[in-house]
């Protein structure tokens, strides 16, 4: 049985006197210890996708979400407030784009850690050691003293890996990383893309990668959806959609992306008219 | 004519550029240490090349670019404009070489003052370079060069929150040509936007050097956009510029470790 299963999900988005679909009816599963991408424009609907799977969009009148979202065989959408929070970054965690501002700039990294640790391990005794532990397995030098740091005196890169220790702490069962590396440079994208995939083998854990940057996801993912306009148009292994792109949205995605080595092959911008 | 036969002076030419921020100092207190962002830079960029920057963040690149306009103190160094020193100018002489150089930034959400439409944003320059340009010649101007750039001319009258991100980095653009430019910095003109927006941008770049005749220095992180860009390619980090050479040279031969290091990062599929 599959870990997620997602069926005709619509969410709609509404203002004043318009309404925008911004996904449209879109399907697909998730299984255990499996990772997916969704790869897609902005505006292609993949981040609301990913945060209708916990409800963590407006409620209605502005936002209205209909189709069947269930998560290890109970119904999401028909969860109480209660139930959700217990599912909320024990079952499926969450690391959001930037990091800078999804931390506190108030609060130290640890203490933000410890929150989400004495929310859904109440009976833990040792929340600081368990800090010192998420903070080592990301990788951050000196654990014990970068507990006690303001996000404000860490680089975003290591801003980035206590995000990611915030996300793990808990040991959840699904991890969604939103454009987890897009506000990164290169040399720390790969970096953290390197992180993730240790993580993973670790833990088993299943991953759910939400990107516009089709480079990145062959290292991480054995299978992708294609996103474009609020519909699905191509799903498949990493490997066919990268190198045999069946959709033209797809082809053109991919040849806009520079990469080394290909100077003099004109980068050709998505035109939209023809799709 | 002996003058004839020395080859023309570069556009820009640095020499040993330093730039230091002091650490530890307080609102009293003067500060002991220095830390060094640029340490000893030296590069010549001639005229109508497009000369790439790369390095990670916290190596200097920006500071560098920055340096160039007055934005960043210059702590040591010399910088040439055509042969002339313009690092030691006072503000008054360096006017008219504001007008020479533009800058285009990173982020296009903060570089647009949300409270000017967008006539008034691309105009702002003409009112400082272009003082007896008239109501009208602006209107015309800043239609044209909105044109330029691939907005309309009827966007003028908006604001910066009803464009998207690349528009917006279009609408920065258009106002570092407004005063006619010879040399733009282009501080991560493309990390903020998603990939097929940024292709839109880099193409849009490469036209406007060929119509222009622009000089550029493009600074960025991902050398794999530097490379498709760039003539020549400079790789930067801790403050000091550890590699220079064409832009092929450098990425399929990288000699310093840490230019492979750079290499290695770019996503592969």
């Amino acid at each position: 049985m599959s870990l997620l299963e997602v069926k005709n999900l619509k969410i709609t988005f509404s203002a004043r006197d318009t309404s925008t679909e911004a996904v449209k009816g879109i399907s697909f599963r998730l299984g255990e210890n499996e990772s997916v991408a969704i790869v897609g424009e902005s505006g292609s609907g993949k981040t609301v996708t990913a945060m209708s799977l916990t409800r963590l969009l407006p409620p209605p009148p502005a936002c209205k979400v209909s189709g069947e979202i269930s998560f290890d065989g109970t119904n999401i959408g028909s969860m109480s407030e209660k139930d959700l929070r217990k599912i909320r970054g024990r079952q499926i965690a969450y690391i959001f784009q930037e990091p800078s501002t999804s931390l506190n700039p108030v609060f130290t990294v640890g203490y933000q850690i410890a929150e989400a640790i004495r929310l859904h391990f109440p009976e833990e005794k040792n929340v600081r050691e368990k800090v010192v532990e998420s903070l080592r397995e990301v990788g951050i030098l000196e654990p014990q003293k970068r507990c006690d740091s303001y996000p404000y005196e860490l680089s975003g890169g290591m801003q980035q890996r206590a995000m990611i220790a915030m996300a793990l702490a808990c040991k959840p069962r699904l991890l969604v990383a939103d454009e987890p590396t897009t506000a990164l440079d290169v040399t720390i994208q790969k970096q953290i893309i390197d992180l993730l995939k240790s993580v993973r083998q670790k833990r088993r854990m299943s991953l759910l990668l939400i990107t516009h940057n089709f480079g990145i996801i062959s290292e991480l993912c054995e299978r992708v959806i294609v996103m474009f306009r609020g519909n699905i148009v191509e799903e498949g292994a990493c490997r066919d959609v990268l190198h045999n792109p069946r959709h033209p949205y797809t082809r053109a995605l991919i040849n806009c992306i520079p990469r080394l080595g290909a100077r003099g092959r004109k980068l050709e911008p998505i035109d939209y008219d023809k799709l | 004519m002996t003058n004839s036969e020395t080859p023309p002076a570069p556009l820009i030419k640095v020499e040993n550029l330093k730039v230091s921020y002091s650490i530890g100092a307080g609102l009293f207190a003067s500060s002991k240490e220095k830390f060094n962002a640029v340490d000893g830079v030296s590069f010549e960029i001639s005229r109508g090349e497009i000369v790439g920057l790369v390095g990670e963040s916290g190596s200097g690149k920006t500071t560098t670019g920055r340096a160039i306009i007055k934005l960043a103190p210059v702590s040591g160094g010399k910088i040439f404009y055509r042969g002339t020193e313009i690092s030691s100018m006072g503000e008054r002489e360096f006017m008219p070489y504001r007008k020479k150089i533009q800058m285009i930034f990173q982020d296009p959400f903060n570089s647009l003052n949300p409270r000017m439409d967008i006539f008034k944003i691309v105009s702002e320059p003409l009112d400082i370079h272009f003082r007896g340009m008239t109501k009208e010649q602006k209107r015309e101007r800043v239609g044209e060069l909105l044109e330029t750039v691939g907005l309309d001319k009827s966007h003028m009258n908006r604001f910066p929150h009803e464009f998207s991100g690349g528009q917006r980095q279009r609408i920065g653009i258009a106002r570092a040509l407004a005063v006619e430019p010879e040399f733009i910095i282009c501080d991560e003109p493309v990390s903020a936007l998603d990939v097929s927006v940024q292709a839109q941008i880099i193409n849009l770049l490469e036209k406007l050097r060929k119509d222009f005749n622009l000089t550029l220095l493009f600074v960025a992180h991902d050398i794999a956009v530097v490379e498709y860009l760039s003539d020549r390619i400079m790789v930067m980090t801790r403050g000091k510029i550890v590699e220079q050479g064409p832009a092929s040279e450098v990425c399929e031969h990288p000699k310093h470790p840490y230019t492979k290091n750079l290499i290695a990062s770019v996503p592969k599929f």
